[in-house]
């Protein structure tokens, strides 16, 4: 019972995606496969779902205005899904899996489905708890949609994390970390659509699932609140339809899958320049259009998507002095941002640089890049990597479909992206459409294989399938068994909060007591996600100062009534010491722990 | 305005595993080299030399020689 609000309320949000969607299948190329509108109506509900939910939330964002826009998809959803249950034993009786890959796939969705529904622990390492979760925390409590001062990364694109918003409204803290069975599904349709165009048969698609779901990589840019699956499957969608498209509508419709991607992350404006440039090289150089066809139909492509990213990056620009927050070394040099000083910025700027050196930026460790993303994952953050069949099977699979355009154009996209990636951050999870195209191309290098004279070369072929995805199910579902343990057991799930959530017994303190009102959270450190009353943190862990002298607390104290704080948190971590001397003055102490201590601002 | 008079390009349908002639015998020994090299790296590398998913492979492979 306790999972179930979580389960409902992504129920509620799928079906109210689809609703929105539905009202794109006018833009549809005629020749989409079932699943291909399916896939698409998923994604194209979520992305609209979402920018609705921001634009709205910019100025309305109360319970009231989250039940509102639901409720519209769900009315647009009503009739499609009528229709879709008048004729479901005739689509079932299409329907047909092959056992293996289809039940790889059903297992790593059932463990994400009862892993996700855990409530959400640990600390500031957690991208999750730090950002992804607390920025629709915030929003809710404040009814509005809104940059949280103390961690400049809720001013990130937030078409994914508006979602999560209306997931916490719907059905808790469980119900977004459940979302990634949603992101998942999203990812693997997308991708299903993707292998059936480039080549394989309906098997072929499962076991390309198959190779995608149980690829580590993947799967931590999906569970635990992480973004990057949903927007790989905005990308791909983009590139599927792109590459294919002839009428305006057609392009129209990639322009809003650009539009999504880059209003779920900063990395979607490589992805849809690359994106535009491949399918221009596709289109012209393979002598399929006039270059001013070409120029004025991916013009109405980049139209579109500006339009739909626009709100997303002109709010920053806004809110916060620049489009992109925080910016990137040359927007630095131009825009000065609220919060951030341009020491923090570049602090900021050296943090990112070091983390996404993987193993250096030069020739060689680009040429060997393919071998090193395999078999040395941890230099790139990989969470186990992708597993051996990319490295195994891609180049086969190239080498299999060399003559075959839409092939080429997505390999040609794959390359670009891998390049940006390589040249900006080389961070695992980023990459994840590419990884799907790679094991898109496996499947078809395997099947390739399997129509050779050579019986050693199929039996190596398949033991590096089965390799793969013994490897990442090893990999993926022993991890979760905490997870898992904890929706199971009430019991476990309390005792786990004590001991992976810092500092919880002051925020029950806080959370309890009605005399609470607003928190002064001394250390930049202590996430604030856990905080059910509203709080100030003078200053971020990424150099934010919310407050005038933000450094120096002394200065802060006297003016804690004007500020309207009642009450002060105040900690020490392991080998630290607290921030506030034992009495400081104009507070009482109310609370108190070997390294935690709460007073009330008298 | 479209510059070719095939089939849509929608329509078409490729696959690339059919219509393919019988590799060269060198292209083949090639494949399965590589196929081999790069299965054996990724056992030696990622599997028996990652902690959690070697010590996993490790005490499968143990059980099964006893």
């Amino acid at each position: 019972m306790r999972l179930l609000p979580a389960i409902l309320a992504n129920g509620v949000l799928f079906a109210a995606a689809l609703g929105f969607g539905a009202s794109l299948r006018r833009l549809f190329p005629q020749t989409f496969s079932p699943i291909d509108r399916f896939a698409f109506t998923l994604l194209g509900g979520l992305g609209l779902l979402g920018t609705v939910l921001f634009c709205i939330g910019q100025f309305w964002f109360s319970g009231t205005a989250i039940v509102v826009i639901l409720f519209l998809g769900l009315a647009l959803v009503a009739k499609p899904a009528a229709r879709t249950i008048r004729n479901a034993r005739a689509m079932l009786s299409h329907v047909s899996a092959p056992l293996w890959p289809a039940a790889i796939v059903a297992v790593v969705l059932l463990a994400t489905a009862v892993g996700g529904s855990a409530l959400p622990t640990g600390d500031m390492n957690h991208d999750s708890i730090a950002y992804h979760f607390l920025g629709p925390k915030v929003w809710l409590r404040d009814h509005l949609i809104h940059p949280v001062p103390d961690e400049i990364q809720t001013a990130f694109p937030a078409v994914i994390e508006t979602q999560y918003a209306a997931l916490m409204f719907l059905g808790g803290q469980r119900a977004p970390r459940f979302f990634a069975v949603v992101s998942l599904l999203s990812l693997l349709l997308v991708a299903a659509s993707l292998a059936l165009r480039m080549g394989l048969d309906r098997s072929g698609a499962w076991w390309t699932a198959a190779l995608i779901v149980t690829m580590p990589a993947v799967y931590s840019g999906a569970y635990g609140g992480f973004v990057d699956v949903l927007f790989a499957a905005f990308v791909l969608a983009a590139a599927r339809v792109a590459f294919d498209a002839e009428t305006p509508g057609h392009y129209v419709l990639v322009g809003l899958m650009c539009g999504f991607a880059t209003a779920a992350k900063y990395t979607g404006l490589i992805a849809w320049v690359l994106l535009v440039l491949s399918c221009f090289v596709s289109l012209v150089f393979l002598g399929r259009r006039k270059s001013s066809v070409a120029l004025r139909h991916l013009g109405i492509s980049c139209a579109v998507a500006a339009v739909v990213a626009l709100p997303f990056y002109m709010r920053n620009w806004l809110v916060l002095g620049s489009p992109i927050v925080p910016p990137p070394p040359l927007l630095s040099k131009f825009f000065l941002v609220r919060y951030l000083s341009p020491d923090a910025v570049g602090q900021f700027q050296a943090y990112i640089f070091e983390r996404g050196r993987g193993l250096g930026r030069g020739l060689g460790a680009y040429l060997l890049l393919p071998w090193n993303l395999t078999l040395h994952t941890s230099n790139f953050h990989g969470a186990g990597g992708i597993g051996l069949a990319p490295l195994s099977l891609g180049p086969v699979g190239l080498a299999a479909a060399r003559r075959d355009w839409f092939c080429n154009s997505i390999a040609l996209f794959a390359f670009g992206l891998t390049t940006a990636w390589f040249w900006t951050q080389q961070e695992s999870r980023f990459l994840i459409h590419v990884y799907v195209i790679a094991a898109i191309f496996a499947v078809l290098g395997w099947r390739y294989l399997a129509l050779w004279p050579s019986r050693y070369a199929q039996l190596l072929s398949s033991a590096t399938v089965a390799c793969s995805l013994i490897y990442g199910l090893i990999m993926i579902l022993p991890a979760r068994r905490t997870d898992i343990h904890a929706a199971v057991s009430s019991s476990f799930e309390a005792e786990r909060r004590v001991r992976e959530i810092a500092f919880l017994e002051s925020f029950d303190f806080l959370n309890d007591d009605p005399s609470v009102t607003k928190v002064l959270i001394t250390d930049p450190y202590v996430p604030g996600f856990y905080s059910n009353r509203t709080y100030i943190k003078p200053l971020g862990r990424w150099g934010e100062q919310t407050v005038p002298d933000a450094s120096d607390l002394g200065k802060i104290l006297p003016t804690l009534p004007s500020l309207h704080i009642t009450h002060v948190l105040d900690v020490a971590w392991p080998h630290g010491a607290f921030r506030l001397p034992d009495h400081p003055p104009g507070l009482t102490l109310v609370f108190q722990r070997p390294d935690q201590r709460v007073f009330r601002v008298d | 305005m479209i510059t070719h008079s095939e089939e849509s390009f929608s329509n078409y349908r490729p696959d690339p595993t059919r219509s393919r002639t019988p590799p060269e015998t060198l292209w083949l020994r090639l494949v399965e080299l590589w196929l081999s090299a790069v299965l054996a790296a990724f056992l030696v590398i990622r599997v028996f030399g990652s902690e959690t998913a070697g010590h996993i492979f490790s005490r499968i492979v143990s059980s099964h020689v006893r």
